[in-house]
C-alpha cells in the first residue's frame, strides 16, 4: 500500500482508512485496488470496491479472498 | 468516403453512448460517425474528400478509445433509485419539426438554439417548480457570471478531465496596434474567424460548464459556520462536437442547480432528503423517469480509475427519460451528485467544528432538456399540459 500511494510504511497503520492522508483519495484509492488485484492474483466486484475503506477492510477482504 | 472499422472487440452496452461521443474527438475530419448497435463491434464513418490519408490514424484512434473504457472497467450493476411509468401515451414523434415551423425552435448553428414564447414560458414554469424545491431544502438564490475562472477550473481537475468540453473565453491583448492589426485583418471563412497570430490574451477565463463551480469558487478558503444550501439558474457551456443535436444535447443550455456544501454526515442527510423530493417533483409531472447510478464521462487521466471510483461508490445519480421516437435511446434531464470532500479540498473550504474539508454534493437541471421531455411526454398543445 504504501509503494502504490507513494507513502512512507509509517503511515499505513491498522486504524487507518480512505483520505487519511493525501495519497489514499479517489485516485489513490483505485489505484491501490488495481495493486491489491495484481499482487494477491484476485478481483474486487464492483461493489465491494467501495467497502475497501479501510486496512481492515482490505486486510480482511484480501484474506477472505485467499481462503485465509 | 464512407469507412467501415471492424473493432477487436463489443463495446459494452452501458458504454455505447460516450464511446461514440469520443470517438467524435478523434478528428475534425470525421462526420456521421454510427456504431453498429446491433452487433456493437462495427463503426462507419465518413471522411472528408482529401483526408483519406488520416483513416489509418482514426482507426488506431478507435481502438485506444476502446481500451481505455475497457482497460480498468469494472462490471457495476446500475442501482435504480426510482422508476416510474407516465399514466399518458408519449408523443409518438419528434416534437422538433413542429416547434421549428410554429418558431418555437430556431437553431442559430450547431448546439446554439432559440425558444419562442410558448417554450420560454414552458422552462419557467419549471424553474417555478424547482425553486419550491430549493425552498424545502432551504437553499438561498444566488447569481452568477457566464464566465469563470480558468484557474478555478483547474483547481477542480475540470481542465484535466473534461478537455473536450472545454469553451475557453479571450479577448485581445491591450495594445493598440494589435486592435488596429485585428480591424484590418479579422475575415471570416467556412471554418470560422481567421485572427491575426498572437493578437488574443491567454485565456484567464471558461464560459462556465456548470452552475455549481461558481460555489465553490465563492467558498474559497472559507470556514463556515454552518451548512450552507444555495441555488442559481446559470447558462452552461460544454462543446459536445458532432453529438450536439436539437434541444437534447447542446453546446449553451441553462441549467437550475441546487448546491449544498458542510459537513459529511449533513452532506449524506442533504443529498437523501433531495433524492425525496425530486422523486415527488418528477411524479408530479407525470413523466416516464429513472434514476440511475452513472458516471461522467472523464475523458483523459486515469479515465476508467475515476469512473470506476464514482461507479463504486455511487457518487453520481441521472434522471433519465425515453425519447419516444428514437428506438430505445435515453437521456439525462438532470443528476443528483455527491462529491465526498473532493471540492472542499480542491478549493480548501470547511465547516466549523467538523473534522477535515467540507462535502459537497448538488442536483441539477438542464432546463431545456427537461423543456424536451416535457414536449416528449405531454405533447405540443398546452391546453392538454397537466395543471
Amino acid at each position: 500500500m504504501a509503494k502504490t500511494l507513494r507513502v512512507d510504511e509509517s503511515l499505513i497503520t491498522d486504524s487507518l482508512r480512505i483520505n487519511g492522508i493525501p495519497a489514499w483519495n479517489s485516485l489513490g484509492h483505485m489505484a491501490l485496488v488495481v495493486a491489491l488485484e495484481k499482487e494477491f492474483t484476485i478481483r474486487f466486484a464492483g461493489a465491494k470496491v467501495a467497502k475497501l475503506t479501510s486496512f481492515e477492510a482490505i486486510v480482511g477482504e484480501v484474506a477472505a479472498q485467499l481462503g485465509a | 468516403m464512407k469507412v467501415t472499422k471492424d473493432l477487436s472487440c463489443q463495446v459494452p452496452l452501458p458504454f455505447i453512448g460516450e464511446f461514440v461521443a469520443r470517438l467524435n474527438y478523434l478528428s475534425p475530419a470525421i462526420e456521421q460517425l454510427v456504431l453498429d448497435t446491433a452487433n456493437r463491434q462495427t463503426v462507419e464513418f465518413v471522411i472528408d474528400d482529401g483526408s483519406e490519408a488520416l483513416v489509418p490514424m482514426i482507426h488506431r484512434g478507435i481502438e485506444s478509445v476502446l481500451e481505455s473504457i475497457l482497460s480498468k472497467n469494472r462490471e457495476f450493476q446500475p442501482r435504480v433509485l426510482a422508476k416510474r411509468e407516465s399514466s399518458v401515451p408519449p408523443f409518438p414523434t419528434s416534437p422538433m419539426e413542429e416547434m421549428v415551423r410554429r418558431g418555437e425552435i430556431h437553431s442559430f448553428g450547431p448546439g446554439r438554439v432559440g425558444l419562442g414564447p410558448m417554450l420560454v414560458g414552458l422552462e419557467n414554469r419549471i424553474d417555478r417548480d424547482l425553486l419550491a424545491v430549493a425552498k424545502k431544502l432551504d437553499a438561498a438564490q444566488y447569481r452568477f457570471p457566464t464566465v469563470i475562472g480558468a484557474d478555478v477550473l483547474h483547481q477542480c481537475r475540470y481542465l484535466q478531465s473534461f478537455p473536450q468540453f472545454v469553451t475557453l473565453a479571450s479577448h485581445l491583448s491591450e495594445d493598440m496596434e494589435n486592435l488596429n492589426r485585428f480591424s484590418r485583418e479579422v475575415s471570416i471563412g467556412k471554418h470560422g474567424l481567421t485572427v491575426p497570430d498572437d493578437s488574443l490574451a491567454p485565456p484567464t477565463t471558461v464560459l462556465s460548464p456548470t452552475v455549481c463551480f461558481h460555489v465553490y469558487s465563492w467558498l474559497k478558503g472559507m470556514e463556515l459556520e454552518a451548512p450552507r444550501c444555495v441555488t442559481a439558474l446559470g447558462h452552461c457551456h460544454r462543446y459536445e462536437s458532432k453529438t450536439m443535436s436539437g434541444l437534447e444535447r447542446l453546446w449553451d443550455f441553462h441549467m437550475r442547480e441546487i448546491v449544498f456544501a458542510g459537513d459529511g454526515e449533513s452532506a449524506e442527510q442533504w443529498w437523501a432528503a433531495c433524492v425525496d423530493l425530486c422523486v415527488s417533483l418528477l411524479d408530479s409531472w407525470n413523466i416516464t423517469y429513472e434514476i440511475v447510478s452513472a458516471t461522467d464521462p472523464f475523458f483523459v487521466e486515469g479515465y476508467s480509475s475515476v469512473a470506476s471510483y464514482q461507479a463504486a461508490f455511487e457518487l453520481k445519480y441521472e434522471i433519465r427519460v425515453p425519447l419516444p421516437y428514437s428506438n430505445g435511446r435515453t437521456m439525462a434531464i438532470g443528476s443528483i451528485n455527491r462529491h465526498h470532500d473532493f471540492f472542499g479540498k480542491a478549493m480548501g473550504f470547511s465547516q466549523k467544528g467538523a473534522p477535515g474539508n467540507a462535502h459537497t454534493a448538488c442536483v441539477g437541471f438542464g432546463m431545456e432538456r427537461v423543456v424536451w421531455a416535457w414536449l416528449c411526454t405531454h405533447g405540443l398543445n398546452p391546453d392538454r399540459w397537466p395543471s
